[in-house]
């Protein structure tokens, strides 16, 4: 999974900038309350990210486990659909998204495709193994390892940010019980 | 951070002040800074009415601030504060001050950014410059405007 590794690590520190940059000093989203769906969808990410933040350079993942990687992979690209379903309406006021995040976009739509392939021709024959989950750190440095396990936290924290924000915005526009 | 900016107008302070009250006349104002777009307005400065607008960061990240008008004393002053937008805090108070026939403009803001943008150090070397250079296009411009026989082009 040393490929693997890698490219989630790109990921995540390019998926940071999107949250610090775009979502949160360019938009403001949390405070936005066209916002509110949009949060919920990257809510997910906190779970999802986070997982694969600390499984794909430090497990094994065989028989079933691989699979569940794989479910973690298609459940990551809902996500993405959704957010960009979702992302018109929710950035229309602002004048839709800017450059930069629509660029950014691109480039971790083409990572998380790297992510899986790699995920495939590396550690393919993982699916036909018997089910086991064992703790096999990837032939990455240690360092990046320990990277990974504090951006898992950053993007549970983050994750969990947007839920409260995007509940928060709900209950302000709710309207008033008669 | 507090930033004090002046422009002398040779101009009424009511006329001044008029031109002021319009918020589309903020596209004017900025006309030379390629970092501005106007998003939304209620057409006045009445407390508790609200303006958006957009301004950028080296030209590559925009921000989309709201704020409120909180002040509302013509033809003397009147003032914003933000709702929406990264900073701590960020008021602007507008005052118009009548001196020999001319008016003395004085724009006074107090701008704070929380720490996990980077607070006072951001503020000195990331907003300050973008705040000094936005105010002193927007000085020129108002000149221009007084001098052009106040006519706005929009």
């Amino acid at each position: 999974m040393e490929v693997a590794t890698y490219i989630l690590f790109i990921l995540g520190v390019l998926g940071g900038i999107d949250i610090l940059l775009y979502h949160s000093v360019s938009h403001g989203i949390r405070s936005h309350e066209d916002s509110r769906l949009e949060l919920i969808t990257h809510s997910l990410r906190g779970p999802t990210y986070g997982a694969l933040f600390l499984l794909v350079p430090n497990f094994a993942m065989q028989g079933l486990f691989f699979w569940l990687l794989i479910g973690i992979y298609v459940f990551d690209v809902a996500i993405s659909l959704g957010d960009f379903i979702l992302e018109r309406a929710s950035r229309e006021f602002f004048g839709g998204l800017p450059t930069g995040e629509y660029v950014l976009h691109i480039i971790l739509a083409m990572l998380f495709g790297g992510l899986v392939t790699s995920t495939f021709y590396g550690v393919g024959h993982w699916a036909t193994l018997p089910t086991r989950l064992a703790y096999e750190p990837a032939a990455v440095p240690d360092l990046l390892r320990a990277l990974l396990a504090f951006m898992a936290v950053f993007v549970l924290w983050s994750g969990a940010m947007d839920l409260l924000a995007a509940i928060r915005l709900s209950k302000k526009t709710a309207p008033p019980l008669p | 951070m507090r930033f004090q900016f002046e422009q002398t107008v040779p101009l009424p302070r009511s006329v001044v002040f008029a031109f002021h009250e319009n918020p589309e006349h903020l596209i004017a104002l900025h006309r030379g800074w390629a970092a501005f777009r106007l998003i939304e307005h209620q057409g006045n400065l009445f407390p508790g009415s609200r303006i958006w607008f957009e301004t950028d960061i080296g030209r590559f990240l925009p921000v989309a601030l709201g704020f409120e008008f909180t002040v509302y004393e013509p033809p003397q002053r009147y003032s914003e504060q933000l709702i929406h937008g990264p900073f701590r805090s960020f008021t602007h108070l507008h005052e118009f001050n009548e001196f020999n026939g001319s008016t003395v403009v004085r724009d006074v803001l107090e701008i704070e950014l929380p720490w996990y943008y980077g607070g006072e150090l951001a503020m000195r070397v990331i907003v300050a410059p973008i705040i000094q250079q936005a105010f002193k296009l927007r000085g020129e411009a108002l000149l221009k405007w007084a001098q052009n026989g106040n006519d706005v082009p929009m």
